[in-house]
């Protein structure tokens, strides 16, 4: 059903790993750019699918099926992003402290999640994948691919009512997980 | 099934019947229901908690965590430096507080994005570097160091000044007039020990003038542009030009892309001492100042004081009482104080309304310009200006506009007291004029329309006649009435043969019409005719109107270079925010946009937006037209998430403003259109496909190029739905169509014969399908850049057939290029 089931495949495995590249350097270009735009993964996976499309070898079905790719590519970069940031912060005096000025504090988020969360919700998915592999996979490809209700709902061949309650049943499960309770 | 996930379904049950429940009653429902099992309980308690608060990561959405994770991939130290806090970021990078550890130093580095130095290059821009690193002057902050990192992204370490903005610094002590000279003095002889030196800082504008804590202005980032600009890529070109010339400090010359010399931070100088005089308390009449600072700031550089130092030898005699050597003597320059002047009173007495207040700055422009013309007539323009006077003053004798009284209410006033001008129909006939074209641009039309030939009909002289016969024949043309608009563009030029005003408008009405070799025949006379002798506004507007024809005909160099050149004369006329400026970056971002280099085009039509809105507020015609420009920019960027909104509302205005079958609302159709078929809505981008097509025919035509590119698009929709042979009719018609109504090597045309190639390509009719896509790939190659989608669609195809039709070697061959064209971008 979702991608996990898939990868076995050499051509998935290859347009896993091509999609990460594109993204990855796509994040850091954005990065070094212009600072002030948010670095919204919905628009870096657009932006690697206007680059991949019909790129031969790679065999895209669809930008759907492509999406649901990149939201996994983006999910594995933003957790290396994540460990990275956690074993610089052990660390110590030997690295310099990045502040990150950035978008979120002035869209009124009331805090910028830290790196902590981002590797717990990865454990919780991880967790949820084994229990509900749908609802893990659906998380996946809203959370990280920016995909909207109707591309899921044809994505998972399930109804909207279904994608409504599948992720709204995943999102507490996750909260709840993320602060500690049992599984 | 484990117990684990049949406790997990147990859960997900109860979870689904708990939320459909108030929330009062969700405990006891809980608690009934997961009786016995106390571990259940906790969990459905948690989640449901959860739920309610909405304040996971998960609600958060990951834009909220993907900047601060991917901030762990940045770079983190630059040579000897460790990187720090941000401690600002300009046009051209990121600052950031650094630390040297081996020296115990601080400093400011700063790195430049969009930069990349290559391997071979590094050494050069380092020494390069170090020449500035040699300028030492206590209003210079020191260059330390420079460098590459690994990526091959420069940077450059500075002195660390902790100080304020110099504008900030002045407007929080309240520093008057003479004090801010004192500072700007300073600030004239760094530049001119750095212009002693050779060194030009391309890029002085306030934020890059700190007064430390000592009071001591510092220059930061000199010389830093032109390495910016030797190591830019050429593909960045015009992204870095844009961004180049944004700030209001950039010269004419800069913007329009030349060499920059003593005399563009001359220019700067200028602005800033414009600037500093604007904002000092009980700033009237500092007429001889302003004298100064406008030969600074002059935009023919020849014109300009030869160096810093005479720019500040006047401010010294000046201050000391002597003659200048800048002189007033054109009434270009009283009237800028006029304007100046009611500008100042309309800001002090009515701060909060943005909008009117810069319709009223162009109001008064335009009655400026009614005056100027009357000026054969002392009398005359005393009446006029009156007149204009007390329609701000409403009666009494307040400074400026009431709060709440708007553009719209100060016009209707004038058109309700105009009449009683009727002793002099000269004067009448201007005020009418004036306020006709007032109207017009407020999207009222058919008022405007009234007005205008009123006035046309009031002047006995003629030379009113023509200039309001003009402004009606491009109003008609701008409701899309092709007809009337030519008949009169051609009346006024017949009532004044060689007027050169009425001729632009006639040849901007045949572009409209699609007679581009007519339109440009014409245009390119006006403007040799204007370039010998006519002010920035005129020729940028013969200008602009020639660049139009060009790129409707497709001719996108020339169209991009005339528009740089109406850019530059406009802003040099209006200064920045005018909508005419937002004119000039609409056309150079529809010129990227229909060359494919849309995320080029996003930053000139992103500022065209928001200068349009804060014009002519949200729900003027002209709003929808850059709503629709930018949706469709970001649409083809592959964003149809963030398109989708600005196009929905593009369309509600345009439907509301210009009526439903207005080529604007057929504009919008198109790119509703598009979004659809993305979204694979196949039905509904057939129907609004339709529909555009349609008004285009009713408006343009039937043998319009727009009635072929709304059939074009609806062939893509067959496309995709898989009717192939439909498609395949649908994209010959088009590709007749474009080949009559453009030429055979457009690149409209050459885009169908690409779709028609493809949709050859799916019936595996392979031959055909190669003549076809060879043919418009050729076409396609001469004009746009190599990863262009076309382009690429276009070598898959051939690709594919080659492949087909047993030649490998094409095959490969095109596989090879659609590689490396990817690796291009």
């Amino acid at each position: 059903m979702g991608p996990a089931k898939n990868s076995g495949s050499p051509n998935l495995d290859y347009l896993f790993s091509v999609t990460y590249e594109e993204l990855r350097r796509l994040a850091a270009s954005v990065k070094q750019g212009d600072r002030s735009a948010t670095l919204n993964p919905t628009a870096l996976v657009n932006e690697a699918w206007m680059r991949l499309r019909g790129a031969p070898g790679l065999d895209v079905e669809s930008p759907l099926h492509f999406k649901r790719i990149a939201a996994r590519a983006m999910r594995q970069i933003l957790v290396e992003a994540a460990r990275r940031r956690q074993a610089q912060k052990r660390g110590g005096e030997g690295v310099a402290q990045l502040v990150p000025l950035d978008t979120v504090q002035e869209h009124g988020a009331p805090r910028a999640p830290d790196a902590e969360e981002v590797l717990a919700l990865e454990e919780a998915l991880n967790e949820l994948e084994s229990l509900d592999a749908r609802q893990a996979h659906m998380v996946e490809a809203r959370f990280f691919g920016g995909l909207e209700v109707t591309e899921l709902m044809e994505l998972f061949r399930v109804s909207e009512a279904t994608v409504m309650r599948d992720w709204r049943m995943a999102r507490a499960w996750l909260a709840q997980r993320m602060r500690g309770g049992a599984a | 099934m484990t117990e684990e996930s049949r406790e997990f379904e147990r859960l997900r049950e109860l979870f689904s019947r708990a939320v459909e429940l108030p929330l009062e009653e969700r405990r006891a429902f809980v608690a009934e229901e997961s009786g016995g099992n106390p571990g259940l309980r906790l969990r459905l308690e948690a989640m449901l908690d959860e739920d309610a608060a909405g304040e996971s990561l998960l609600d958060q959405g990951a834009a909220a965590v993907t900047s601060g994770m991917l901030a762990a991939l940045e770079t983190h130290a630059c040579g000897p430096y460790r990187l720090g806090a941000v401690i600002g970021e300009g046009g051209m990078g990121v600052v950031y507080r650094a630390r040297r550890d081996d020296l115990a130093s601080e400093a400011a580095v700063k790195i430049l994005r969009d930069a990349w130095v290559s391997p071979a290059r590094r050494e050069r821009f380092e020494r390069e570097q170090r020449t500035l690193a040699s300028l030492r002057h206590p209003g210079i902050a020191a260059l330390l160091d420079a460098g590459v990192t690994a990526e091959g992204t420069p940077w450059i370490a500075m002195e660390l000044v902790e100080g304020e903005q110099l504008v900030e610094h002045c407007r929080r002590k309240a520093l008057g007039v003479e004090d801010r000279l004192a500072l700007f003095l300073q600030v004239c002889a760094a530049v001119q020990y750095a212009h002693e030196r050779a060194v030009i800082h391309r890029d002085l504008k306030p934020s890059n003038i700190l007064v430390d804590r000592a009071g001591l202005p510092k220059l930061l980032d000199f010389g830093i542009a032109k390495r910016l600009e030797d190591t830019r890529r050429e593909d960045d070109q015009t992204r870095v030009e844009f961004r180049m010339m944004t700030p209001r400090y950039a010269a004419p010359e800069q913007v329009r892309g030349e060499p920059a010399g003593v005399f563009t931070d001359v220019y700067a100088l200028g602005v800033l001492l414009r600037e500093l005089l604007d904002q000092a308390p009980g700033a009237a009449a500092w007429d001889e100042l302003h004298v100064i600072a406008g030969k600074a700031a002059h935009a023919d550089p020849a014109e300009r004081y030869r160096g810093a130092d005479a720019l500040a030898g006047d401010v010294r005699r000046y201050l000391a009482g002597e003659p200048l050597e800048a002189r007033p003597d054109s009434r270009a320059y009283r009237l800028r104080k006029f304007l100046a002047r009611n500008r100042a009173g309309a800001t002090a007495a009515a701060s909060g309304l943005a909008v009117s207040l810069a319709l009223a700055g162009y109001f008064t422009w335009q009655l400026k310009e009614s005056r100027d013309r009357a000026v054969a007539s002392a009398e005359r323009a005393r009446r006029i200006q009156t007149f204009l006077l007390n329609l701000f003053e409403g009666g009494d004798k307040a400074a400026g506009p009431a709060h709440g009284l708007t553009v719209e209410t100060l016009i209707d006033r004038g058109v309700r007291e105009a009449p009683a001008l009727d002793r002099d129909p000269e004067v009448q006939a201007e005020v009418f004029d004036t306020l006709g074209r007032m109207y017009g641009r407020l999207g009222r039309y058919e008022d405007a329309g009234r007005l205008l030939t009123l006035a046309a009909g009031k002047s006995p002289s003629g030379e009113q006649a023509v200039k309001s016969l003009t402004e009606l024949a491009l109003l008609r043309s701008e409701e899309g009435k092709f007809d009337d608009a030519e008949r009169l563009a051609r009346q006024a030029m017949a009532r004044q043969p060689g007027d050169a005003g009425a001729e632009e408008a006639l040849g901007r009405i045949l572009t409209e019409r699609g007679r581009y070799g007519d339109a440009v025949k014409i245009l390119e006379r006006v403007l040799a005719r204007r370039q010998r002798g006519s002010d920035g506004e005129r020729l940028a507007a013969a200008a602009s109107a020639l660049a139009s024809a060009h790129f409707y005909a497709g001719q996108y160099d020339e169209s991009r270079r005339l528009n740089r050149q109406a850019l530059a004369w406009r802003i040099g006329a209006h200064g920045e925010r005018h909508p005419l400026v937002a004119g000039d970056l609409t056309n150079l971002g529809a010129i990227e946009f229909d060359t494919g280099q849309y995320a080029q085009g996003e930053p000139y039509l992103r500022r065209a937006l928001e200068l349009i809105e804060a014009w002519y507020g949200p729900s003027h015609p002209e709003t929808g037209s850059a709503l629709t420009m930018l949706g469709r920019d970001i649409l083809y960027q592959g964003r149809p998430g963030e398109a989708r909104p600005l196009l929905v509302r593009a369309l509600a205005v345009q439907e509301k403003a210009m009526g439903g079958d207005h080529a604007r609302v057929a504009s919008v159709l198109n790119d509703l259109g598009n979004l659809a078929t993305g979204a694979g809505e196949f039905d509904e981008a057939e129907r609004y496909f339709q529909r555009m097509e349609e008004i285009y025919r009713r408006t343009r035509g039937d043998a319009h190029y727009l009635v072929a590119t709304a059939m074009s698009n609806r062939g893509t929709v067959y496309l995709r739905r898989g009717e192939f042979t439909r498609a395949e009719q649908m994209f010959r018609d088009v590709v007749a169509r474009y080949t009559k109504a453009l030429s055979a090597t457009h690149l409209n045309t050459a885009i169908a014969r690409v779709r028609l190639g493809r949709s050859l390509t799916k019936q595996k009719r392979w031959r055909e399908a190669v003549r076809e896509t060879q043919a418009g790939y050729g076409l396609l190659q001469a004009q746009t850049q190599p990863a262009v989608s076309w382009l690429q669609g276009a070598r898959e195809d051939l690709a594919a057939a080659y492949a087909a039709l047993g030649q490998p070697e094409a095959a490969a061959r095109y596989r090879r290029e659609w590689d490396e064209a990817k690796k291009s971008r």
